[in-house]
């Protein structure tokens, strides 16, 4: 009784923070004017699950809404599910720098195999990495694998985030 | 016009509704449309309540996309509620207020949508019972925006069916439902039919192409111990109990005793269809299989194979399945329920919903014709064909957002506009925008203004009787034919910022040089309907005249080389003239539909390689009223001869001079020059010397507001062009205030005065025969009424309001069955400043020799969107530093450069990214190479794509 008491209670008071929160957030962007120039507008994987060696795709699309072309950075970086200590679950990463026209929407396919480095597709161009790093953690189990816009300078933009899992 | 769409959740998140209103949306950005979709990050249906999010999913959504022209705003859900949703909510809103309000909500969306509905033109809303949908109406009402919606509703479904829902979808200007069936249902419920628009739904047909259907069947006739003499029956869907599997597993049951019959159960199992499955009996389950879900192609290729494809359920609101199985040429089995008697028609069967028998032996029915299968297969495929395609429902969905919009939005674009500058083209433009604004249109004008001391490019806004007008200012030096008086890229990005802000349906063009022939392509590429009404010779002839000097007309093509073979300006050096020529028409072929009001004009563009296939001839119009009312005064008794216009040397003023030397009773006339001109002084001084000042005057120039004090004061008008003129508007008012034309025989004009009818004709220039033609109304003045009256006659019938109906006709462009004009020529981009003599005897030499229509455009010049239709980029200015070609290979183009630029060259062979050339001959054989040889050329394109990365990261130097 005492527990459900609590449970009830506390539900009840997470509730209430979370209406709460929403009517500040409803009133700060009532309030507040957006500008998105740069966006990373889709992250997918062809499948959650997959083995060493297989070729593995993800395709992603960078938008440029800016009246100017634009260079960006890409980070897939790529981690143990759960732990996101670099050198205890850091897996590898790859970055690549791209450039969007303006106005318009950049699709870039990333290929990785989980043994070797990744490739990315840009308008069927191959290109390999600008860097990249691969740690020594097994490809076995569940992964994160984040896709992070940067801009050109390196100032974080947005960051989307999948789960993959590598079966034997 | 601007449309701002709202729903739950946007693809490539899979459901019905979602299909529907990306698809939709798609076409309207394809017919011109300015559409925005607001939508929040969610892919599956499950996140709509659920918290966390998906352990294993695939898919993650960003805050912006593009999608085929369609703006795309994904706001973050916010977090469910739970407890209190169970506890207090449901209480409140869904036992008493009858208001579904659960979910899913995001703060962000409703915080920013109220901008955003701001700035439409029509909020349309998707999908009960979602409540974006009440959010959104309420902002739409309280800045009294119209509002569309379609609810993709299921009468009898308890979330659907309530009072807040009816209410909603009473109150919008427009309902738009899929199904004859859901309309009525909407009527039955005392909503205005008037208001209600069936659109339909829709496939893809190229999506249901079989992929190896050969090997396919094979495998699935071995797998499944297929016979020769089986019937195959599918059903496709998630496998529920309202589905009506239940009913049709004991019908196949009970006919496979009668034939051989196998059914095929694709789709999504539930725990009861598992219960129901598991107690069928191994012989039982040979002729009922369960296929679990398949893939698209696996589905496509077994509704191939089928010979019936079954949905024997309790309501479907469309049955998008019948479409799927119809497409591939398979007939369908539906039930008399919902909307399903609509859909099917005649193209299928129907049965009674839960009856066993009468399943079966509809069933047996069926497959015991296989003619009258396979017939209504066919039939099937060919209503797909015609009525339930995407590019149909996208039609009839545009005709419901215009219908419930009302009005449509078109930009005027002029050089100039009144009252600051009146000439015929500008009064023409002017009187079209005013009739159109009676017509029912919201109309605004972009025009260019002449100010040398106001800031170039400037913008100022006016309102010119009740129209508005954004003027934008332009210096001398933006008119000048010797000048780039065709191409200005800040005039084309004011031009944007309007569109942006206007949204246009259609964009009307008038006299464009000077403001930016490009102004076509800033259009364009938002798919936005165009026009263009042809004036004069400007989109040829840089002078717009075609006189070659004062008295020879250019009559051949592409001759600019005679009068001004190359341009030059603040930017570019050297350009060939033909350039200027190629660009014009570039922009011309992108445009929908050119408008000429004579024929002459129309074929002589037409002549020159513009506008054929989408010339249309519609005259110019008139007030008839405003000039049928003018009481003509009586004067002194002498007939009164005018001219009306700009008082220069093509308007053949001094013929008039000559010819009053052969005239013998001058006293019984009087000439008046109406109007200015660079030649007015000269044609007074003339008049004074030989003595002719007492009976030739010069009032000056009138006021269009006064015009009808010139024609009140005029007997006979006086056109004598040396130039081949369109349709002079003086002669249109003279007409219609029944007054005689004396012309000369150029151009349109003989289209408008009819020879001893309306007025008399002469040959340009001839002094003694235009003498001879006024003579012919001094002897016999009865002859400048009866003339007058024909010509009032003849012109009444061109009035304003009758042409400009029939140019609007034009505005109703169809985009999205594929008749959006594009580049369809191959088109070489020049970059460089300057184009080097080699660059232009090149040019000049593969013109004339290579037999292909190429457009030679600086690459400056063009959008970037077309840039990339281009075939070769040809650096045609030998000093081009590399670092300046960059930017252009990052469009992937294959390279033509001169071998004389070592830097380039090295460029060239570093990244085998194009060829380089030597002279002149090298150049043209080069380009002729590159256009022919499509793979190499495609190849070099990536080289020097991959070489744009290559400096970029520093792996490669210029």
């Amino acid at each position: 009784m005492f527990r459900k008491l609590i449970f009830y209670t506390r539900t009840l008071l997470s509730d209430a923070i979370k209406v709460i929160k929403g009517f500040f957030s409803l009133a700060g962007h009532t309030f507040s004017k957006e500008s998105i120039p740069l966006s990373l507008s889709l992250f997918l994987s062809n499948t959650f699950k997959t083995k060493v060696g297989e070729p593995c795709s993800y395709k992603l699309e960078v938008v440029n809404h800016c009246s100017t072309p634009q260079w960006v950075r890409i980070l897939i970086n790529i981690y143990r599910h759960g732990s996101w200590n670099k050198g205890y679950g850091h897996f590898g990463y790859f970055e690549k720098r791209v450039f969007l026209q303006a106005f318009n929407s950049q699709r870039v396919d990333v290929i990785h195999n989980w043994e070797e480095l990744a490739v990315f597709l840009i308008d069927n161009v191959t290109f390999e990495p600008d860097n990249s790093w691969r740690g020594h953690i097994a490809a076995e189990g569940k992964f994160t694998i984040d896709a992070v816009l940067y801009d050109d300078k390196g100032g974080f933009i947005e960051q989307l985030i999948l789960i993959q899992e590598i079966i034997p | 016009m601007r449309i701002v769409g709202i729903i739950q959740r946007y693809p490539p998140a899979v459901g019905g509704s979602e299909t529907w209103c990306q698809e939709v949306f798609r076409r309207l950005a394809t017919a011109g449309h300015n559409v925005s979709i607001l939508t929040m990050n969610i892919n599956k249906e499950e996140e709509f309540w659920r918290e966390p999010l998906d352990e294993d999913r695939k898919t993650a959504f960003g805050r912006m996309a593009l999608d085929q022209g369609i703006s795309v705003r994904r706001y973050k859900r916010s977090l469910p509620i739970h407890s209190v949703y169970h506890g207090i909510l449901r209480l409140f809103l869904d036992k008493l207020l009858k208001i579904y309000f659960y979910g899913p909500h995001s703060a962000e969306m409703y915080g920013k949508m109220w901008r955003e509905i701001k700035r439409a033109d029509i909020v349309f809303l998707n999908t009960v019972p979602y409540p974006h949908n009440f959010i959104a109406y309420a902002f739409a009402r309280l800045m009294k925006k119209k509002t569309i919606i379609v609810p993709h509703f299921h009468p009898g479904h308890p979330y659907h069916e309530r009072r807040t829902h009816y209410s909603l979808l009473k109150n919008c200007d427009g309902l738009i439902t899929v199904t004859p069936f859901e309309k009525e249902f909407f009527e039955s419920k005392s909503m205005c039919s008037e208001k209600i628009f069936v659109t339909g739904n829709g496939i893809n047909p190229d999506l249901y192409l079989p992929v190896d259907l050969d090997s396919f069947r094979e495998n699935t006739i071995k797998k499944f111990k297929i016979k020769n003499n089986d019937n195959l029956v599918i059903y496709l869907g998630r496998k529920m109990p309202e589905k009506g599997i239940a009913f049709l597993i004991d019908a196949v049951k009970s006919l496979a005793s009668e034939m051989a019959v196998k059914l095929f159960l694709a789709g999504p199992s539930f725990e009861w269809f598992n219960e129901l499955y598991g107690g069928l009996t191994e012989s039982e389950k040979e002729c009922i299989i369960d296929m679990g879900l398949l893939s698209h192609s696996d589905k496509v290729n077994m509704l191939h194979m089928a010979d019936l494809l079954v949905l024997p359920s309790k309501f479907e609101a469309f049955g998008i399945v019948f479409l799927e199985a119809w497409i591939c040429g398979t007939p369908v089995l539906g039930t008399y329920e919902g909307a399903m008697p609509g859909v099917v028609g005649d193209e299928g069967f129907l049965c009674k919903y839960g009856d066993t028998d009468d399943l079966r032996s509809v069933l047996s029915l069926a497959l015991s014709d296989m003619d009258t299968l396979k017939e209504k297969g066919a039939r099937g495929r060919e209503k797909v064909l015609t009525h339930y395609t995407w590019d149909k429902i996208g039609q009839k969905a545009e005709e419901a957002v215009n219908r419930t919009a009302g009005r449509k939005k078109i930009i005027f674009c002029c050089n100039s506009y009144p009252p600051y500058f009146i000439g015929g083209a500008e009064l023409i433009a002017h009187t079209q925008a005013k009739t159109l604004k009676k017509l029912g249109y919201e109309v605004t004008i972009f025009a260019g203004e002449i100010n040398n001391n106001r800031e170039r490019y400037s913008l100022r806004h006016d309102t010119f009787e009740e129209l508005s007008v954004t003027r934008l200012c332009l210096h001398d030096r933006d008119f000048s034919a010797g000048n780039f008086n065709f191409t200005h890229k800040e005039v084309e990005s004011r031009f944007n910022d309007l569109l942006d802000e206007f949204s246009p349906d259609i964009v009307h063009f008038h006299n464009i040089v000077a403001l930016s022939v490009g102004l076509i392509q800033t259009a364009a590429k938002r798919n936005i309907p165009t026009l263009l009404t042809l004036h004069d010779y400007w989109g040829i002839c840089h002078k717009n005249t075609l006189m070659k000097n004062e008295s020879d007309i250019c009559e051949e093509e592409c001759p600019c080389t005679e009068c001004q073979p190359f341009i030059s300006g603040e930017r570019w050096g050297g350009v060939p003239s033909i350039m200027r020529r190629d660009f014009i028409a570039c922009q011309f072929d992108l445009l929908d539909n050119l408008v000429s009001p004579s024929k002459y004009l129309a074929k002589r563009y037409v002549k020159e390689g513009i506008g054929e296939g989408k010339m249309n001839v519609i005259p110019y119009g008139i007030d008839v009223e405003r000039f049928s009312k003018i009481k003509k005064s009586c004067g002194d008794g002498r007939i009164r001869f005018s001219f009306i216009g700009y008082i220069g040397r093509h308007k053949g003023v001094f013929t008039i001079l000559d010819a009053l030397s052969y005239i013998d009773n001058r006293e019984e006339i009087v000439i008046n020059f109406f109007g200015d001109g660079e030649q007015k002084e000269e044609l007074m001084r003339l008049v004074q010397t030989k003595g002719f000042d007492d009976f030739v005057r010069f009032p000056g120039k009138v006021d269009n507001s006064r015009i009808e004090e010139v024609y009140c004061d005029t007997d006979i008008m006086l056109l004598p062009s040396v130039w081949p003129d369109n349709h002079p508007v003086s002669i249109y008012e003279a007409m219609a205030s029944s007054i005689p034309v004396v012309a000369s025989r150029m151009g349109g004009i003989p289209e408008l005065v009819e020879e001893g009818k309306t007025g008399y004709l002469f040959d340009a220039g001839n002094a003694m025969a235009l003498a001879e033609k006024m003579s012919m109304f001094i002897r016999d003045r009865s002859r400048i009424k009866e003339f007058g009256e024909r010509g009032f006659e003849k012109i009444s019938k061109y009035t304003i309001v009758n042409l400009v109906k029939e140019v609007s006709n034009l505005y109703r462009v169809d985009h999205m069955t594929g008749n959006k004009p594009s580049l369809d020529k191959t088109l070489i981009l020049c970059c460089g400043g300057n184009v080097s003599s080699d660059g232009a005897s090149a040019m000049e030499l593969f013109s004339r020799q290579s037999d292909m229509d190429c457009r030679f455009i600086m690459a400056d010049w063009l959008d970037d969107k077309y840039v990339e239709d281009a075939n070769v980029l040809w650096v045609s200015d030998d000093d081009l530093r590399p670092e300046d070609l960059m930017k252009w290979l990052s469009f992937g183009l294959p390279l033509l450069v001169p071998g004389k630029n070592d830097a380039l060259r090295r460029l060239c062979i570093d990244g085998n990214c194009g060829l380089y050339y030597g002279d002149p001959i090298e150049a043209s054989l080069c380009l002729e190479y590159l256009i022919q040889n499509e793979s190499i050329a495609y190849q070099m394109g990536r080289n020097s794509f991959r070489y744009f990365y290559k400096v970029a990261q520093g792996q490669a130097t210029v």
